[in-house]
């Protein structure tokens, strides 16, 4: 009955589904001797006097920001008491009742408190957290890598999904990248010091979010605190040996505090360079003249360097702190070196990339216990560019050059001139076969040049938010609307060192400002032992006039979502129904050019009247407490996918090929999520995917072959079959389990306890592997179904030491971030034509055989291909085929290396933080 | 926090930063600065493909010559770079804007003393069947990026007096924005009604280029006609040139506008490609060259190279030098007089060869 009734508060206090920042506070208030209910108590959130409790002392706080906050409760002849610490968690509820007595001096006081985020029937969504202590005490770096921790997560794919079905929801705020979401990253990055914490929704998520079909990211960021602090940190591998050191530097610094009148600041920068920011694992090669064998790890021009800078500001307005303004900026700066195997011995020649972005958004809130009115604007820009690099990075510590990567026709493409790109872009050379491998034949390594592409993209948007959101004793109501205007422009040029004519394409540049809008409204009622969540989202979008060739103007989509919840037996039960839609990545409303030999044709063109992507999604969820340490979450769905993006063929030329709404499919699984609490020193999480992700494309450049012309000129009607998406892992088991050693602990060492206060962290991951699609040798055709072939399953240990440090009187810690500890050799892609990493011996004596013919000619001595150990007579020429043969036939085993078929080495951070 | 405590945080971070990251892989050095077989006179090439006009880089530093790209399958002929000694090209510089395709040649390279080099580049394009290249260029470049070059004039050039040059060659740098080439007269004279044509380039005159200029100016060096080489002296005033169908060497001040004969090679034929240095003369003396008047196409200097000859005192006598099996064109005296950088030809393609006089 207790529970019952417990349950029965809950749901009472509920507050809005998910995606959000804020949380409630709810409990009861009652008399120490007899338990009686104290009605007309006054409860204060963080000093402020916000609701009282009714005839049942009952009370509800609806809008609590998530994080820490402080509770007091008073009535006339009781204790004032003060609750310290209630940790607020956005979408969900606190529970926090209080046990006071009357006024005299020595009685104590009881407080209970806790956040239930198992039993709460009003969490309709299926979300998987994460908190700013978990990822400080995770072997993750990243916000993207914490996420991916999440149960039914491939990297950034969620539940199977496409790269770009996603969403990211800042404080509230939506944020995307609209243009290219499927094929590039978002370009900023929260840093993780500025985290209160980040929740993956998977499923039912509120009508307030839209833009997403297969998950949402909500990240929800400090506030200044009371007092001022901070953690300064830095991280490399630089003390470690050859192979253990991948040249990582990061350093963190960031700080939070109070301004005076309730104002308040957090600051983050966060910077981290690598000298091989994609490292692999691959096995060294056998031939000691390749010079990998002798350095099989760092990859050159492989560098890569970050930068995030964020800022927060907390302004109260007046109002008795109802009103709050908070500005939010962020800076993110990535660039790369590529490093490119055709460019082994000429890296000067392989390609780069940077990605920047700057967010800045304000957020205006008026909250009261029984209305809260959001207004938020954001200016989220982000600039892309690949190509070749004007000159050199200058390293000036570690990976770190300081500086903006300058690109050849970088002024070119700002200024989307397609005249000026007619001709050869400035500064760019044709490549040439290199004469620096140690074969120092003419085949397979480039230098000289570049590959000429320069592709360069801006996306800009500017966005306006209004949330409303009004709360009765059984009722909620939300409402709202959002408005965006974006500007996208692209220019791609291929080639560049050239002219265009002849087999030469024209530089492809585009201009549009798309505009989107969308309102929601969605209610939440609460009975006796049960929830109802009803909503409905309305989103639209029109490329606008910008884009040539549109004839269809606003698109719209209507999104009802429905869920009910109970507690049936200790066990809160969650039927979800929602339909999603996101407009499609503004890509593909332009013509795209793209280097894919793996695809058939490089060109797609664009379409401007495409719609929305769409998905329809059935939940079945269970939560339940085994123990009260103990959660158990069981999560079953069916997600229909129709309208996803594919190519469909114009004709039977390759490149004759258009975007289109045309692809349909189907991800169905189980998720299975045990967690043990950290107490009394260890925790665990285990979750278990069960999933099957299928459609009629693996992804949006594949072509969708609905209709085939046949040898005899007559049309073929294949059958609707689908296939494994790109990131369908059937099978995924992620375990986590977290240990602390008390801190007077352990046996004593010169006077030191070495393992006193010592933190552990394992995460163990084990996945089936993904599919692939399996080519015959010339990769012309298809040898079964696309993505009919699966990957050898992939198992990854990392842990994390962490031991407090305290020298010369100042507090912090010593870590050691262990990634891939059993340095497990996965395997993450494979050539298509052998199924395999490597490409079999016959192929590579072909490849030889067929560079020997095309350049059989001898090498003289003055030549820069001369081998003076390839000339076996002595006679100042590498001649005939005894002695050029072995040099090709050594050059095809060196470029066919299956650098990147391999996941990262066991990878090492020793860090050292200091906490003030 | 306190001062000391950040300071300690700091020194720490700065202790284990101090420490070198390890290094990538680099590819190899690989390859010699002395030639296959050293010596007085000394092959630097072997290539089967033509390598052909020499030069010597300022101070004598090092040898630019034009090579046949043999390893690549439109064959560029680029201009490479060796060691004084001989060995290994140090690096090409071939045309990067075009497409594997078309067939890119630079050529006649003459390398200026302060870190510029002139050179003629053309094109040609394999769809279309010209005889005459597609585009050929008169430049003045950067040494260590010769494509990044000021184009001076498109071939053929006429110039301000009416005189119009299909080519130029022997181009020598008088001076530090003045250049004198020889202009040239291209014909492709058939020598049977079935034969293919072959590219005679006559001498015609040698003009002057200043280039300090945004535009350049082209004057004639008058009292040259007929010439068929031009060098000139490290002084910059003084031109040497020979004539066609002449054994003479002629020398020119340019100042002064005097020009006199300073040697005579007859009676061993027709005296071309002079060089001149530090008193020292050389030039390629009769073989395999015919001069001839066609009744359409004018005078016509045929050259198919001939032995080289070296004259150390302009009173003494000229002695022949080199293997009388090869052909010799295009000899370049070092700074110093003490090498010659020649092309040779025997039965194949053009090479390199080095030889030392002390």
């Amino acid at each position: 009955m207790i529970r019952r009734y417990t349950v029965l508060c809950l749901a009472l206090a509920a507050g809005p589904a998910a995606a959000q920042t804020n949380g409630s506070i709810t409990g009861h208030v009652r008399q120490r001797d007899g338990g009686a209910p104290i009605a007309g108590a006054q409860v204060g959130l963080d000093g402020r006097w916000i609701v009282q409790t009714d005839s049942t002392g009952y009370y509800r706080i609806r809008e609590a920001r998530s994080g820490w906050h402080l509770v007091t409760v008073r009535a006339i002849g009781f204790e004032t008491t003060r609750r310290d610490s209630v940790l607020v968690r956005a979408g969900q509820m606190s529970l926090v009742n209080f046990t006071i007595d009357v006024y005299t001096i020595d009685k104590p006081v009881v407080v209970e408190a806790y956040a239930d985020t198992i039993l709460d029937p009003a969490m309709v969504a299926t979300i998987q957290r994460i908190g700013a202590d978990e990822l400080r005490r995770f072997p993750v770096t990243t916000l993207d890598e914490a996420v991916a921790l999440s149960a039914g997560a491939v990297g950034e794919s969620y539940r199977g999904g496409r790269l770009g079905q996603q969403a990211f929801v800042l404080d509230g705020l939506g944020v995307k990248n609209q243009l290219d979401a499927s094929t590039g990253p978002l370009g900023v990055r929260i840093p993780p010091d500025l985290l209160t914490e980040a929740t993956l929704a998977t499923n039912g998520f509120s009508a307030r979010y839209g833009q997403a079909i297969s998950g949402l990211i909500n990240v929800v960021t400090k506030d200044g605190g009371d007092r001022w602090s901070g953690r300064a940190a830095y991280e490399s591998d630089r003390l470690l040996w050859e192979s253990a050191d991948l040249g990582l530097d990061r350093a963190v610094v960031s700080v939070d505090g109070p301004l005076g009148r309730g104002a308040g600041l957090v600051a983050v920068l966060d910077a981290e360079g690598r000298l091989d920011a994609d490292p692999v694992n691959a096995p060294a090669p056998s031939n000691t003249r390749d010079p990998r064998h002798d350095h099989p790890t760092l990859l050159p021009h492989n560098s890569g360097e970050r930068y995030d800078a964020a800022a927060k500001l907390r302004l109260p307005l007046g109002g008795g702190g109802a009103q709050t303004l908070r500005l939010f900026a962020l800076r993110s700066a990535d660039q790369r070196l590529l490093y490119d195997p055709a460019y082994k011995y000429d890296t000067r020649w392989a390609p780069a990339r940077r990605v920047s972005g700057n967010l800045l958004s304000a957020h205006l809130q008026r909250a009261t216990n029984g209305f809260t009115a959001d207004v938020r604007a954001g200016y989220f820009t982000r600039q892309f560019i690949r190509g070749t690099l004007t000159e050199q990075p200058a390293y000036r510590f570690g990976a770190i050059t300081g500086r903006a990567f300058r690109f050849v026709g970088e002024d070119v493409a700002n200024a989307q001139d397609t005249i000026a790109a007619r001709g050869p872009i400035p500064g760019l050379n044709a490549p040439a076969l290199s004469d620096r491998s140690p074969w120092g034949v003419p085949a397979f390594f480039f230098g000289s040049g570049s590959n000429g592409e320069l592709a360069w993209n801006s996306y800009r948007e500017l966005r306006g938010q209004l949330d409303l959101s009004v709360g009765g004793p059984k009722t909620d109501l939300y409402v709202g609307a959002e408005v965006s205007r974006q500007r996208v422009r692209t220019f791609q040029r291929a080639l560049g060192y050239v002219a265009v004519g002849g087999s030469v394409p024209p530089a492809a540049a585009s201009s549009f400002s798309p505009l989107s809008a969308a309102a929601y409204v969605e209610g939440q009622a609460h009975g006796e032992d049960f929830v109802v969540t009803v909503g409905v989202r309305y989103d639209q979008f029109d490329p606008g006039s910008g884009v040539p060739g549109a004839v269809v103007g606003a698109r719209r989509s209507v999104n009802p979502r429905l869920a009910f919840s109970t507690v049936l037996k200790g066990a809160t039960v969650v039927a979800s129904w929602g339909r999603f839609s996101q407009a499609p990545d503004f890509q593909y409303l332009v013509d795209a050019a793209f280097d894919d030999t793996l695809r058939t044709g490089r060109f797609r063109r664009g379409n401007p009247n495409i719609g929305f992507e769409d998905a329809t999604q059935y939940e079945f969820s269970l939560r339940t407490r085994p123990s009260a340490k103990t959660t158990l979450r069981l999560n079953v769905f069916n997600k229909l996918l129709d309208g996803l993006v594919g190519s469909v063929p114009l004709g039977v030329n390759p490149d004759s090929t258009i975007f289109g709404n045309f692809d349909f499919g189907n991800v169905k699984g189980a998720e299975i999520i045990l967690e043990r609490v950290f107490v009394g020193g260890w925790g665990a999480r285990v979750a278990y995917t069960l999933q099957q992700a299928e459609a009629t494309a693996t992804n949006a450049f594949e072509l969708v072959r609905r209709i085939r012309i046949g040898p005899t000129g007559d049309t073929i009607n294949p059958a609707r079959v689908q296939f494994p998406l790109d990131y369908d892992r059937r099978h995924g088991l992620t375990v986590i389990g977290q240990g602390r050693v008390p801190d007077a602990w352990g046996p004593r060492l010169a006077g030191i306890q070495p393992l006193a206060g010592l933190e552990a962290a394992t995460i163990v991951r084990v996945s089936s592997g993904l599919p692939f699609t399996k080519t015959n040798a010339k990769g012309d055709t298809l040898i079964g179904l696309p993505n009919s072939y699966r990957l050898p399953p992939t198992v990854t240990v990392d842990l994390l030491l962490r031991r407090p440090l305290r020298i010369a009187g100042w507090q912090g810690t010593f870590y050691v971030d262990v990634r891939n500890l059993l340095n497990r050799r996965n395997i993450e892609a494979v050539r298509r034509d052998t199924g395999e990493p490597t490409l079999n011996e016959s192929a590579i004596v072909a490849l030889a055989e067929r560079a020997y013919q095309a350049h059989p000619e001898p090498i003289p001595y003055e030549s820069p291909r001369y081998r003076a150990f390839a000339d076996l007579d002595g006679n100042g020429f590498i001649e005939n085929r005894g002695e050029l043969y072995p040099l090709y036939l050594a050059a095809a085993r060196d470029y066919t290396q299956p650098l990147f078929s391999f996941g990262p080495p066991r990878m090492f951070r020793l860090g050292v933080e200091l906490v003030f | 926090m306190s001062g000391p405590r950040l300071r300690s945080f700091w020194l720490f971070a700065a202790l284990l930063a101090a420490c070198e990251h390890s290094a990538p892989f680099r590819p190899g050095a690989y390859g010699s600065e002395q030639p296959l077989t050293p010596g007085a006179i000394a092959r630097l090439t072997l290539s089967s493909g033509e390598d052909v006009l020499p030069a010597w880089l300022p101070g004598g530093a090092g040898i630019v010559y034009s090579a046949e790209r043999r390893d690549r399958a439109d064959r560029d002929r680029c201009l490479a770079f060796l060691p004084p000694t001989g060995g290994r090209i140090t690096r090409y510089a071939c045309r990067t804007t075009a497409s594997d395709d078309s067939l890119n040649v630079f050529y006649e390279a003459a390398p200026g003393t302060d870190g510029r080099i002139a050179y003629l580049r053309a094109s040609n394009d394999p769809l279309v069947a010209n005889l005459s290249p597609d585009t050929h260029e008169f430049v003045v470049g950067p040494s260590n990026n010769p494509n990044d070059a000021r184009v001076l004039h498109r071939l053929p050039v006429t110039a301000p007096w009416g005189r119009a040059y299909d080519a130029l060659s022997h181009i020598a740098w008088v001076g530090s924005d003045r250049l004198v080439a020889l202009g040239e007269r291209v014909r492709y004279p058939r020598l049977c009604m079935f034969c293919p044509r072959d590219t005679v380039r006559t001498g015609v005159e040698i003009i002057m280029e200043d280039i300090a200029g945004a535009v350049p100016v082209l004057s004639l060096v008058e009292g040259t006609d007929n010439a068929s080489s031009v060098a000139a002296d490290a002084t910059g005033d003084t031109i040497y040139f020979t004539r066609n169908g002449e054994s003479r060497v002629y020398r020119r001040i340019l100042s002064s506008r005097q020009t006199d004969t300073i040697y005579d090679f007859s009676p061993a034929g027709i005296a071309r490609d002079v060089t001149v240095s530090k008193g020292r003369l050389a030039a390629v003396v009769g073989g395999a060259v015919s001069d001839s008047v066609d009744p359409f196409l004018g005078e016509l200097q045929s050259d198919h190279g001939g032995p080289l000859y070296l004259v150390t005192s302009v009173t003494g006598a000229a002695f022949r030098i080199g293997d009388p099996a090869l052909r010799f064109r295009r000899p370049a005296f070092s700074p110093d007089g003490t090498r010659i950088v020649v092309a040779a030809w025997d039965t194949a393609a053009a090479d390199i060869w080095l030889f030392q006089q002390p």
